[in-house]
């Protein structure tokens, strides 16, 4: 494995780690750090699917692949969740478990428009979101559109092709959600295209400790001015936010690259919860939507810190087992069908 | 230029390079923006419990204050400055001491200006940046040292390391410079355009978008007061915001026939005025004096001084005069233009827009006219023992018709030397009895014939107000307690309001004998600095109320026969200083005075430290909505009126304000 796809691997671990720590913080008791977990957080998975898109691939093969990678978790999960729903409601669980949708109906409404948030649709207000699922959907439509882009050259054009773009997707998301949360994979184009590049070893990159402290600085800053939000593509500044964002993901991806040739056992482990992080991030919307594991786990820990602690870990614990588990019935199902 | 793009390539620093610039960059606006904002917080005027000087207490504010999303607005602003200057002189050390060195000026100003008035600096106070002279000799003495220190410490460094960076090109500190700087115009232009155009941005929008602007990075307008508006969202935010300020909002009905049927109605109403009134003012000089800091002591509350009575002969000249009472000021510690303009132009500060703070900047260069109580006068002459480039005044003095302003620094018209005596060696400025001299000079060689007017705006009361200015100073202050360096300034200043109260008893006595009209409007512009331990919260009126009366000399009196009753404005706002004058002198009136005494006839006066609020015969608060709908009329009138000369459409024609 070559350094670069070594540092890309380890980033999606990274990434997860940090997505669960995001769900699990406390946006009211620890706003600076929420603020910050969606400032890191963000670009980096978005930075890990560009990087993930082949150059030379076809666009009905990429459309295939991201139903399969992203769509379909979307769905699986969904419907387990409006089921899940259900159960909760049927069996009067909600002592021990969240029931996300009033009615079916109402989570089909949520898992067919896709909106993560509760917020205006095209269509009305719509009262509920679809959760964390939301990012699989933004993966999709990320990807194609940056399949597409990639098609046209040169690169330059690429680059205001993506600017211009972003700059739609942000404009459009302060009236409307809209569809299958297409706003959040237009915006995240500079991150995609990025990650792209950085599969591309003519492009000269570089890891380095001004990258780094900028970084830092950054992200403190913009940390204390708000999220970067990209659930419902909304944040409070859309340029400055977009450069602070690169800046901050170049200088991950430089920590990264220092981890990765530095600490070899660790990058082994995180490469290990990077992979499939599609079904990773479906399990833990399945999981953020319906256990509430910090509720249970502040009826008998007081302390704040040791509730985010053990919630993170035990997340963390039960993703791993869960895509264990998913990993080896869909090999056994491929064996199967092989057979 | 084509080649230049060719020849380019647009070739900027690496990415690594852009990175270490914008470290420092982030690290140096930050501490700037820090540091301006501790200034506003460190201050001992304790407003909204936000200032102090302790400095835990106050790092802990400024803590605070960068947590907002406006501290990002302030960063993002001194980040623009510092990649505009370090590409424009394309050495990065030589970059930062310029950076640094504006940070400092900055910095102190802003400490300093606090320091003195409580307010942050805002857009027209550039005005001033000329009187550099007479700046310097505000400051705090060993901050001003030190800045300089700092900055000539800096200006050394940099070129230092410059000399040693271009004499060691090898190496890795000189490769990492190096790698900062531009090695290509064409990509050195397009940053610096981009930045010029991001830092020229609040001068060239209009005032809503640039509050759009910054309402984006969630500037939230603080109401009437800039320290609390510098305290919330910065002071590099609070100046930005002043910067396309409105004049004055339209009011609700403003049209060309409203306009049309306000200057019938005031003709109409001037003309029955005018039945009773002479055309007299011929011959008769009218002098305006504000007596700059000046309040009698004894209206401060908990204040008790040992020494003799301060301000005994001003009380008994206030009872002799034809009028007198409290005058409403807009300003504390300072303000003195504001202050001055509607004591001449009789347009009240509360009526205007609350962006628009310092009329001279921001109003009488953009107005279309400014008719002022001197326009009626043949001769129109302005005295003032200091220099002139403050707050605009010689430009705007121009604009308004003023003829000559003598001032200590003035090339064509010099305040004469011999007028500028001090009280003591230790004394900072000209004392009153001096500048009386020079107005009474100034009465005694007018044609007898032309009718004149004659403002003296007077320094000896003028902060700083140091230790030990008077030497033999009979004042002790008793209550309450206070530091020693309070306690020292607050009995300079009652040493100079005495020495202000000898010597215009003696003032009045010469100007009783003289023949000639005189009518003297006095007044105190506004309290000074160094009662700190007034809450101006809980005292807000008393903190702004100061003296003021409207005497007249035998022969005036004489010939005018004045219908003014004394107790007639208990409360008046300086805005109504022009059509009392007017009354006193029986004199006739355009329309655009006829408006104006129709306020002071019918309406409280106005308060101008803040909005919306008047104070009744009694000294009540009232507000607008107090008013009867009579008065609620005659005020929107006048706010018409007001529009239509300064920002409006000049929908009035010249009859209405000009002396026909």
């Amino acid at each position: 494995m070559n350094i670069r796809k070594r540092t890309v691997s380890v980033l999606t671990g990274v990434a997860i780690i940090m997505l669960i720590a995001m769900q699990m913080v406390s946006q009211q008791q620890n706003i600076a750090w929420y603020r910050f977990l969606t400032w890191t957080t963000w670009p980096m998975i978005f930075f890990v699917a560009g990087y993930a898109i082949k150059i030379n691939q076809r666009i009905v093969q990429t459309l295939t692949q991201s139903i399969l990678k992203y769509l379909v978790p979307y769905f699986l999960i969904s419907l387990l969740l409006i089921a899940s729903s259900k159960f909760v409601q049927m069996f009067g669980l909600t002592s021990l478990l969240n029931q996300p949708f009033q009615a079916i109906r109402v989570g089909v409404k949520a898992m067919l428009y896709g909106n993560g948030w509760p917020g205006a649709t095209m269509f009305w207000q719509f009262e509920t979101g679809i959760g964390l699922g939301w990012a699989l959907l933004a993966l999709f439509w990320g990807t194609i559109i940056t399949t597409l882009i990639i098609k046209i050259k040169p690169l330059s054009l690429q680059i205001v092709l993506v600017v211009l773009i972003t700059y739609g997707g942000f404009y459009v998301s302060r009236g409307v959600q809209l569809p299958w949360s297409f706003t959040s994979g237009v915006v995240v184009q500079p991150f995609m295209l990025l990650g792209h590049y950085f599969n591309d070893e003519t492009k000269a990159w570089q890891p380095a400790r001004a990258t780094i402290l900028a970084g830092g600085i950054i992200s403190w800053i913009m940390s204390h001015n708000g999220a970067y939000e990209l659930t419902v593509a909304q944040i409070n500044h859309w340029i400055i936010g977009t450069l602070a964002a690169i800046i901050i993901l170049e200088a991950i991806l430089s920590i990264i690259w220092y981890i990765s040739e530095h600490l070899s056992r660790w990058t082994m482990w995180l490469i290990g919860i990077g992979k499939h992080y599609s079904i990773s991030i479906a399990i833990l919307s399945f999981m953020t939507m319906i256990v509430p594991i910090k509720n249970q786990l502040n009826n008998i820990i007081t302390t704040e810190w040791l509730v985010f602690m053990l919630a993170w870990v035990i997340v963390l614990l039960i993703i791993i087992v869960s895509k264990w588990a998913v990993i080896k019935i869909t090999d056994y199902w491929d064996k199967d069908r092989v057979n | 230029m084509k080649r230049i793009f060719n020849k380019s390539k647009f070739i900027g620093p690496s990415f690594n390079g852009w990175m270490k610039l914008l470290i420092i960059g982030l690290v140096l606006s930050i501490v700037t923006v820090f540091l301006l904002q501790f200034a506003m917080h460190f201050q001992v005027w304790g407003r909204l419990n936000y200032q102090s000087t302790d400095i835990p207490v106050v790092l802990d504010f400024v803590r605070q204050y960068m947590m907002r999303p406006q501290a990002l607005y302030s960063i993002l602003a001194c980040l623009t400055l510092f990649i505009f200057i370090v590409v424009l002189v394309n050495h990065l050390f030589m970059g930062v001491a310029i950076y640094s060195l504006t940070a400092i000026v900055a910095i102190v100003a802003e400490y300093m200006k606090m320091k003195t008035r409580n307010e942050p600096i805002i857009f027209s106070d550039m005005s001033e940046v000329t009187a550099v002279s007479g700046l310097t000799k505000m400051v705090d003495k060993d901050l001003l040292v030190a800045a300089v220190a700092g900055i000539v410490i800096l200006l050394v460094l940099a070129v230092g390391l410059e000399l040693y960076i271009r004499r060691k090109k090898v190496g890795k500190f000189s490769e990492s410079v190096q790698s900062m700087m531009f090695k290509q115009a064409g990509s050195r232009l397009v940053v610096l355009i981009v930045t010029f155009l991001m830092l020229a941005t609040p001068f060239v929008v209009n005032a809503d978008q640039n509050r759009a602007i910054l309402n984006h990075f969630g500037y939230q307008w603080q109401n009437k007061i800039g320290v609390d508006d510098a305290m919330v969202n910065g002071p590099i935010m609070t100046f930005v915001s002043n910067i396309s300020s409105v004049i004055m909002r339209e009011p609700a009905g403003y049209s060309a026939k409203e306009m049309a049927h306000l200057q019938k109605k005031y003709t109409q109403y001037a003309d029955k005025l005018n039945e009773t009134r002479q055309d007299n003012l011929k011959g008769q000089t009218v002098i305006s004096i504000l007596s700059e800091s000046l309040t009698n002591p004894d209206d401060v509350p908990n204040l008790a001084y040992k020494g003799p009575d301060a301000y005994k002969n001003i009380d008994a000249i206030k009872d002799k005069a034809v009028i007198s009472g409290k005058m409403l000021s807009s300003g504390h510690g300072g303000g003195t233009a504001n202050i001055e303009y509607m004591t001449i132009a009789g347009l009240p500060l509360a009526t205007f827009a609350p962006e628009m703070a310092v009329p001279y900047t921001q109003v009488v260069p953009f107005a279309h006219k400014t008719p002022i109580l001197p326009s009626l006068f043949d001769k129109r002459e302005v005295l003032h023992p200091y220099a002139g480039m403050f707050y605009n005044r010689r430009d705007a003095y121009k604009d308004m018709g003023i003829q000559k302003f003598y001032t200590t620094d003035g090339l064509t018209y010099k305040y004469p030397d011999k007028y500028t005596g001090k009280l003591s060696s230790r004394a900072e400025y000209p004392t009153d009895e001096n500048a009386y001299k020079f107005l009474l000079d100034k009465v005694d060689t007018t044609n007898n014939k032309d009718s004149q007017f004659l403002q003296l705006m007077t320094m000896q009361n003028h902060l700083p107000y140091s230790a030990k200015e008077y030497p033999n100073s009979p004042y002790k202050m008793k209550e309450p307690a206070v530091s020693n360096s309070t306690k020292d300034q607050i009995e300079t200043y009652i040493t100079g309001v005495h020495q202000t109260d000898l010597a215009t008893k003696k003032l009045i006595a010469k100007v009783e004998k003289i023949k000639r009209p005189i009518t003297m409007v006095f007044y105190g512009d506004h309290w000074p600095v160094v009662f700190t331990f007034v809450d101006q919260n809980k005292q807000m009126q008393t903190s702004h109320e100061t003296d003021y009366f409207i005497y007249q000399n035998a022969a005036a009196r004489k010939m005018n026969k004045s219908k003014l009753q004394h107790d007639e404005r208990p409360y008046a706002s300086p805005s109504d200083f022009p059509a009392l004058a007017l009354k006193a002198t029986n004199s006739k009136l355009t329309p655009f005075f006829a408006l104006q005494t129709k306020f002071v006839d019918e309406l409280p006066a106005l308060a101008n430290y803040t909005r919306d609020t008047f104070v009744d015969e009694q000294g009540h608060k009232l507000n607008t909505k107090d008013l009867t709908s009579k008065q609620k009329k005659l005020l929107h009138e006048f706010m018409l009126v007001q529009y239509d000369i300064t920002a409006g459409n000049h929908y009035l024609d010249d009859s209405f304000t000009d002396n026909q």
